[in-house]
């Protein structure tokens, strides 16, 4: 069994969290309201550190970068961090109402550059890429014998065809009867079957994560594993 | 044998937590390694790792936190262990601010472990977190220089020699992502991987399988999806070198996770046996 102090702290944090599964109680409570405590002051503490001292701080008044590690070497000063800057504080102007309507100019900008930045590049290989994966290979796969490789073929086939079927199910232009409405609702089944088995993966993480656990508390804690 | 069946339906939910979890717990003391065949997601990712010259220089991206650390460190483990087996020189970076502890965490338990005899900067580089997602990739394409001027430890990068004249993305043969969300594999493919031409190979959790699958073959060398997936990497390891003893950290939890799936699929099948089997007077809820 650990003498660790930190271990039996969170070992008892992770039997509070699972007592839940037992029912509500104040113990989970107070699990609960600690973790999320100590997220929020965590993220804070990190994004300051990692993200607004390097990237603002220091690039404004370059011996700053001496606060955190005295042998660095001092950085360029770069005055034009100021815009960011000013745009990142107008974006907290959102907690006072009657200035507000300023946060509307950051988070224009933000949503402005990234969609333009990203547009081409998410049309690419997000939606060009996907169909010409699909479609290239051709319905028949040759093996390296010069053969018919029965298996890559009939996985192409299963692919091209239930890809048909999913987009005939959003089609909704159309009547959903007769051929057009047996293709849509086989497509309904190929979403299922994508579904389960999203679900599956989901499940597998989950239970990796539960495993996890139990590995910390019978073998870092208990000493058993 | 119907009635029977049909008080099934009555089990406290909490006797199904209380099994699941004594199953797992006994399962972990005895600890059985099933055995394990890497699948076509997984072998890529160990050939294009074996087919590297000693001494050439990997982008290694640990876009993971403590949350999904079990899911993606043995991953994570397991390809570092390979990379530094063939002599390659990873290259850590991270789209995560928890990148570099997780870093600090692979070191101790890979590199301080199984391979004391190296030297960081000359066999291996740090190069640390760097806030902006993909907007640090797309500046890693122009110019590496534009967003690290030193490792971690404040060398500057001339004087890294693991980075074996590096300058921009698209010189690294090979990038490996390992990510638990964004930004991470989904970046990586879309700016980093497409635009240059650079192969990329990824480790996800289990739970991104789905959403990463759709890049492979195509933009996507190999994929290692969570504990499965280390677990088939882990083997491959052990078959490729024999000679070395490595832990089997996800195959040692893969045993747990086999029995949890089983037990699960007894739950599933008793629970809708239970629910055919209801007195009609009852009725269906859906």
């Amino acid at each position: 069994m650990s003498t660790s102090l930190e271990i039996w702290v969170s070992a008892a944090l992770t039997l509070m969290v699972m007592s839940f599964l037992w029912r509500d109680n104040p113990f989970y409570k107070f699990a609960e309201h600690l973790f999320v405590g100590v997220s929020a002051g965590y993220l804070m503490v990190m994004g300051f550190w990692s993200t607004l001292w390097p990237n603002a701080i220091v690039k404004l008044v370059p011996t700053a970068a001496r606060v955190t590690d005295p042998t660095a070497a001092l950085p360029d000063r770069e005055p034009l961090i100021l815009i960011p800057l000013f745009l990142g504080c107008l974006m907290l102007l959102r907690l006072w109402p009657r200035l507000s309507w300023l946060a509307r100019w950051p988070t224009a900008f933000a949503v402005g550059t990234t969609l333009g930045y990203n547009l081409v590049r998410s049309v690419r290989s997000n939606f060009l890429e996907q169909i010409h994966a699909t479609v290239a290979p051709g319905l028949w796969i040759s093996s390296a014998s010069g053969g018919v490789d029965w298996a890559a073929t009939l996985n192409q086939l299963l692919l091209v065809v239930g890809t048909a079927c999913a987009l005939a199910y959003f089609t909704y232009t159309r009547s959903g009867r007769g051929f057009r409405g047996g293709v849509a609702r086989s497509g309904l089944l190929v979403l299922m079957i994508a579904f389960g088995a999203s679900f599956a993966y989901a499940v597998m993480s989950r239970i990796t994560l539960l495993v996890g656990r139990l590995q910390f508390l019978l073998g870092d804690w208990l000493g058993l594993v | 044998m119907s009635g029977k069946l049909h008080s099934l339906g009555q089990i406290d939910r909490r006797w199904l937590y209380l099994t699941l979890a004594a199953t797992l717990s006994v399962t972990l003391m005895i600890g059985p390694l099933f055995p394990d065949v890497p699948s076509a997601f997984t072998r890529p990712v160990f050939d294009s790792i074996e087919n590297l010259e000693p001494g050439t220089p990997v982008l290694v991206s640990l876009d993971y936190s403590p949350y999904s650390a079990p899911d993606i460190e043995p991953t994570a483990e397991a390809v570092t262990r390979h990379l530094l087996l063939r002599g390659a020189r990873p290259v850590f970076v991270s789209l995560f601010f928890d990148g570099n502890n997780m870093y600090q965490r692979l070191r101790q338990q890979v590199i301080d472990r199984d391979f004391p005899q190296l030297e960081e900067g000359r066999d291996w580089a740090v190069l640390g977190y760097k806030a902006g997602g993909r907007m640090v990739i797309n500046a890693l394409n122009q110019d590496l220089s534009a967003m690290y001027t030193a490792d971690l430890r404040g060398v500057p990068l001339d004087s890294l020699t693991a980075l074996g004249g590096m300058r921009r993305l698209g010189d690294f043969p090979l990038i490996v992502a390992f990510s638990s969300g964004t930004p991470g594999l989904q970046e990586w493919i879309l700016y980093g991987g497409d635009p240059t031409g650079t192969p990329v190979a990824g480790g996800c959790t289990a739970i991104g399988m789905p959403e990463y699958l759709a890049y492979f073959p195509g933009q996507l060398v190999g994929l290692l999806g969570g504990l499965k997936g280390a677990s088939e990497y882990e083997a491959a390891l052990a078959a490729g070198y024999p000679d070395r003893d490595f832990p089997r950290r996800a195959g040692r939890a893969m045993g747990p996770q086999t029995v949890a799936h089983v037990l699960i699929l007894a739950f599933l099948v008793l629970g809708n046996l239970a629910y055919l089997r209801r007195p009609r007077r009852e009725g269906r809820s859906t």
